[in-house]
């Protein structure tokens, strides 16, 4: 039986132009399929017709915060098992532990580098597969 | 590396350089000046302005230890001329 493979990509973040990076970088280099949405509020109606692989999740937006949303997106049965992965431009240790605290699968640092990312992620969507994988990232 | 962003994505970047450094420079408050400064640290790297990504997190950093919350002018100043590196005109680091 063949090996499913990371097919879609969630991406919450507020800034547009870290949308528009995130989009090119896992659709145009990784031929991911990808949505991206800017608030945890608009991710969680995005699951109405976009089922997840793995959620590339912003740590501070206004409103519903990275935390906030990753604490909604774990009620949700659907996503039980989907690997969520912090982005964040925090990035001294102690600021990632917390974050990995959270339940989050793993922490990519920003910036990231576009041309990689869609590899870089793959370990994530590995772990949440049950495969062995990092729990913390320094990627990008 | 992010130097391999189309040309195109790279000047819509530089296009909204301006309003970021308007954000920083004149803030509604300094909470909206340290967001300002964290999401440009986020942003610029991947962009491949790796020095005004850096630049940003030193601003943002710098206002941790000022009394009044906004950045070091020091910091604020290499910003500046790292955003005009990037491709501001130096003109709109000026208003």
């Amino acid at each position: 039986m063949p090996t499913p493979a990371l097919q879609r990509v969630l991406c919450v973040e507020d800034d547009p132009d870290i949308r528009t990076i995130l989009e090119f970088s896992l659709a145009d280099v990784g031929g991911l399929q990808v949505r991206c949405c800017d608030s945890g509020t608009a991710a969680l109606a995005a699951l109405a017709d976009f089922a997840p692989d793995l959620v590339l999740l912003d740590v501070m937006m206004p409103g519903m915060s990275g935390p906030d949303t990753l604490r909604a997106l774990r009620a949700l049965p659907v996503m039980q098992g989907v690997p969520v992965v912090f982005l964040t431009a925090k990035a001294l240790p102690h600021e990632l532990e917390t974050l990995l605290l959270q339940g989050a699968t793993g922490v990519i640092v920003k910036p990231f580098d576009p041309m990689t990312l869609p590899q870089d992620i793959l370990p994530y969507w590995e772990h949440g597969r049950g495969v062995a994988g990092p729990q913390e990232g320094g990627a990008g | 590396m992010a130097d391999d962003v189309p040309a195109a994505l790279r000047q819509r970047f530089i296009g909204g350089l301006a309003g970021r450094w308007q954000a920083i420079s004149q803030p509604a408050s300094p909470q909206d000046c340290r967001q300002a400064l964290h999401r440009l640290a986020g942003a610029a790297g991947s962009y491949g302005f790796a020095a005004l990504g850096q630049a940003a997190r030193q601003a943002e950093h710098s206002c941790t230890g000022s009394a009044s919350g906004l950045p070091d002018p020091a910091a604020l100043a290499e910003l500046q001329r790292c955003l005009v590196q990037a491709g501001l005109p130096a003109d709109d680091t000026n208003r």
